[in-house]
């Protein structure tokens, strides 16, 4: 019964979704963050004005168009992609789109915590010489260690624990799906009280409880530097 | 070791906000010189221009003979020593002062000679592995400090470096940074609000006020010989003693009490007589001034004792023999030397005298 | 079990672990070395777009640009014919029972009224008491443990909660236990019974929503308590110095100060109940007249083939998220003039 429930393949699924759809938003959005803090550009202010609008949006809003994208445009369905046989490629489109999603709380928790760093650190390491990419990595990466990792167990416990769009982009294929769907289709198939379920719904919740209670110690640090501050 | 020229400098945010203005003032090699002023004055700004943190709006600044308007901070061979320190907190105080050193690709033998050496100066030989959270105030200053000495930049700047020391630390660091300065023989340029740190530093002293540059003098010039009212209520504790007073006669009157001007000024002159609480004395002289102050406040330091009230209409200060006996209500006879006296114009507040 | 899988694929994990993070890297390291190549002038002129570029290129691609294309597509069939309102006239079609009425009066009524009250007040009392427990922080962390889990594995639990068995069977639900055990009365179906009538059927939403506000008051007391913290010891001190009572400080010293945070978790809430999907989908899937937004818009798309009315159901849902966007703006624009 275990073996055609699919569930050590749906594990691995879900590692193989949750890791670089994690590490994207994160990255991404830390490089965005750090220019919107200590950058001046042009249309600055509102282009972050825009993404904190979009952080209200419904994602429902968004699917079908970029389904309609991945599916006429770019063919990129999962058979195609798989029929590629490069390993990986089937969840690129779910990567991408949880990038996507993913970068509007991103950019604001991050942004917002760049800006509360001292301006007196920059300049004094612009004194120094420090080039932009070393005031990046060694100023500004390890002084926020806080706030990316209680951004790291948002976008991770959202991305392990979402359902809706992976059953969008990926589907129910079991090849693909994550844990959350095939627990989603163990509960919807065969009812409650199976023993199966009970170790489905273990399993998928182990991994985000580790990462939650080993990055925990950061995360009120992080989210109130970003969110409730002032 | 350079000179440092500020020429014709002037920054402005925008259209209608200048925070300094035309700013003229040359830096000798091996100086120390203080920028003094009141908080929002520009002084910290002009430091800044010369750091290379802000852009200059009009005019020119020269380290050496070079013209650095257009050279990146990190190219000026400068240090700069920031109110708050800006210590890495994520890096020990060895890394704290490695890490201009690093950005310059030095050798890493050369690194740790430079650093120990700054260390040993400093007194942290035993503090290189900690974080700055681990260390006390006056340690974060010094490491702020050795991280400006590592680089032996040419000019040294310090902005306000004292202000997050409690008082005694900060009497003791005077004194330390005095020291430094004549052991590095370099141009320290050093931006304070604070009066005392300015005249106990200070090769010399310009003082700022929003934005224009006061005056620029020796401890003992601005001291004596005020440039104008400001410069004068500025320097000093307690501060002068200002009178509104016509100049008749060669003498000057003021509602209490008249007093022969030792130069001769023009006739109907309006303006404020400015005289320090030290000129005001329990010392009366056959002729001279004197005073007769009723007394509200009685101040006794031990060294000294000021007599606070008023004579006529004015209030003043004045500093007697802490052995004289006062109490608040007397009314005591004191003698004004007028070697000490200062006449401003009532328009330009210029000194005349 | 077949966790051999993991072995086998073991190097694409590992390949995309390494992989995808060095991409990144070597993005903005290339980047960089392009940007110093030029004059003095340009540089900081161009290294910002280099540095926010991937960002916007994504979200406009995955939030913006599809968003107004669902707007266009409301409004046509699904051979991509302009039909104007037809696509909302049949979701607002045979009030109160048909079309999307049952999910519009369970999102913006049911949703956004009782979870977000319920999930507020759970968070403040919890963070009020438990910051004067010992062992704080492990508490805490025992009530953040839902937040970490899956809403579908959340559904599970609670759907052993609900389980109903006849009346006079044992009761392997631990609520039908409760209320057979201790009430002495018939066990209740919780999802399916409709009470206390079809139009107005509170119980089995209530039960659907009771489970979600289990699953996010850890957020709330996490976030509350924090701001809890921030309020200085001498203020609470002063008050009591000037005779208020506990009660009496919390009413008018210590919520108001933390306003602006329940404000900021409020609309979060707000968000989050507007968005529902995964607990409906799994415990009910929208039967019983417990279907939201987010469900009917899947529902609409997959099992009814009907683009332009899963297109509708999204416009309906940005409407009800209208009011919190712009009241967030404001909030966002205050905090910036402040600083």
């Amino acid at each position: 019964m275990l073996e055609q429930s699919n569930l050590g393949q749906a594990f691995f699924n879900s590692f193989m979704i949750a890791i670089p759809a994690t590490v994207l938003p994160v990255t991404i959005g830390a490089f965005a963050a750090y220019a919107f803090a200590w950058m001046n550009f042009p249309g600055r202010n509102y282009i972050f004005l825009a993404l904190v609008g979009l952080l209200a949006v419904p994602l429902q809003l968004t699917f079908i168009p970029v389904l309609h994208f991945y599916v006429q445009n770019l063919h990129w369905t999962t058979d195609n992609l798989e029929a590629t046989g490069i390993p990986g490629l089937p969840w690129v489109p779910l990567w991408l789109a949880h990038a996507g999603y993913g970068l509007p709380f991103s950019i604001y928790l991050l942004a917002n915590f760049f800006r509360a760093l001292p301006s007196d650190l920059f300049e004094s390491a612009e004194i120094d010489g420090a080039g932009t990419l070393t005031v990046f990595f060694r100023l500004v990466m390890p002084l926020s260690v806080p706030a990316i990792a209680s951004l790291v167990i948002f976008q991770f416990l959202w991305v392990w624990n979402d359902l809706l769009v992976a059953l969008i982009y990926v589907g129910s294929s079991a090849e693909v799906a994550p844990m959350t769907v095939n627990l989603a289709n163990l509960t919807t198939s065969l009812g409650a009280g199976s023993n199966l379920l009970t170790a489905a719904a273990f399993f998928s919740m182990i991994v985000p409880l580790i990462v939650f209670l080993s990055l925990q110690r950061y995360f009120v640090r992080g989210i109130l530097a970003g969110s409730v501050k002032g | 070791m350079a000179s440092v020229t500020y020429d014709h400098v002037v920054k402005r945010y925008t259209a209608d906000v200048t925070v300094v203005k035309d700013f003229n003032v040359d830096i000798k090699d091996k100086e120390f010189m203080v920028l003094v002023g009141p908080s929002g004055c520009g002084k910290s700004t002009a430091l800044r221009m010369l750091a290379g943190l802000e852009a200059i709006t009009e005019g020119k600044i020269l380290i050496g003979d070079r013209v650095v308007n257009n050279v990146a901070a990190k190219d000026r061979d400068i240090a700069m020593v920031f109110q708050s320190y800006a210590l890495y907190p994520h890096m020990s105080v060895y890394d704290n002062m490695a890490f201009p050193l690093q950005m310059a690709h030095m050798k890493k033998s050369e690194i740790d000679k430079r650093v120990r050496n700054a260390s040993r100066i400093l007194g942290l030989d035993n503090f290189l592995k900690r974080k700055p959270r681990a260390l006390s105030g006056g340690q974060r200053q010094r490491v702020a400090l050795g991280r400006a000495i590592v680089r032996s930049p040419k000019v040294f700047l310090l902005d306000e470096p004292l202000s997050n020391l409690d008082a005694k630390l900060r009497g003791q660091t005077r004194v330390e940074l005095q020291k430094l300065h004549r052991d590095l023989q370099t141009t320290f340029i050093y931006v304070t609000h604070d009066q005392v740190e300015a005249m106990t530093m200070g090769d010399r002293i310009a003082i700022m006020n929003a934005g224009i540059l006061q005056q620029v003098g020796t401890p003992g010039e601005i001291y004596d010989h005020p440039a104008n009212l400001f410069v004068a209520g500025f320097i000093g504790t307690p501060t002068m003693n200002f009178i509104p007073a016509n100049v008749t006669n060669g003498s000057a009157k003021a509602s209490g009490f008249e007093v022969k001007l030792p130069k001769a000024l023009p006739a109907g002159s309006k303006g404020t007589l400015g005289f320090r609480p030290e000129a005001v004395t329990d010392r009366t002289t056959d002729g001279g001034t004197t005073l007769d102050m009723k007394v509200d406040v009685v101040e006794r330091l031990g060294s000294d004792q000021y007599l606070y009230g008023s004579v006529g209409g004015d209030q003043l200060t004045a500093r007697v023999d802490p052995r004289m006996a006062v109490a608040p209500g007397d009314r005591v006879r004191l003698g004004l030397d007028t070697r000490g006296l200062h006449f401003f114009d009532g328009e330009s507040e210029q000194a005349l005298l | 079990m077949d966790f051999g899988v993991l072995l086998t694929d073991l190097p694409t994990l590992v390949v995309v672990i390494l992989g995808v993070p060095a991409l990144i890297g070597a993005y903005i390291v290339g980047s960089e070395f392009l940007v110093r190549r030029l004059s003095d002038k340009r540089r900081p002129q161009v290294r910002p777009w280099f540095w926010v570029g991937p960002a916007l290129f994504l979200v406009a691609a995955y939030l913006l640009l599809p968003a107004i294309g669902t707007v266009f597509q409301s409004f046509e069939n699904n051979n991509g014919n302009f039909i104007g309102l037809g696509n909302y006239e049949s979701q607002f079609a045979n009030f109160p029972t048909g079309g999307a009425w049952v999910a519009i009066r369970n999102n913006v009524f049911f949703w956004l009224i009782f979870y977000t009250l319920f999930t507020l007040a759970f968070g403040l009392i919890l963070a009020v008491l438990f910051d004067r427990v010992l062992y704080e922080n492990i508490v805490k962390s025992l009530i953040f443990m839902p937040m970490a889990i899956s809403s579908v594995a959340l559904g599970v639990i609670w759907n052993f909660m609900y389980q109903y068995q006849s009346p006079g069977e044992s009761q392997l639900g631990t609520m039908n236990a409760l209320v057979t055990f201790v009430l002495h009365h018939d066990p209740v179906s919780w999802l399916q019974d409709q009470w206390p009538t079809p139009t107005f059927n509170i119980l089995n939403n209530l039960a659907l929503i009771g489970a979600a506000t289990w699953g996010i008051t850890g957020f709330a007391l996490v976030i509350l308590s924090a701001a809890l913290k921030g309020i200085p010891a001498d203020l609470l001190e002063a008050a009591r110095v000037d005779g208020a009572g506990e009660l009496t400080i919390f009413r008018r010293v210590i919520f108001p100060l933390m306003m602006p945070t329940i404000v900021v978790v409020g609309t979060t809430l707000v968000i989050f109940a507007l968005k529902a999907f995964d607990v409906v989908y799994v415990m009910t899937a929208g039967n019983y007249g417990t279907d939201v937004l987010a469900y009917r818009m899947y529902n609409q798309l997959y099992t009814a083939g009907n683009s332009g009315g899963a297109s509708a159901v999204a416009i309906i849902l940005l409407i009800a998220v209208v009011p919190v966007l712009i009241f967030n703006l404001r909030q966002f624009r205050a905090v910036e003039a402040r600083r």
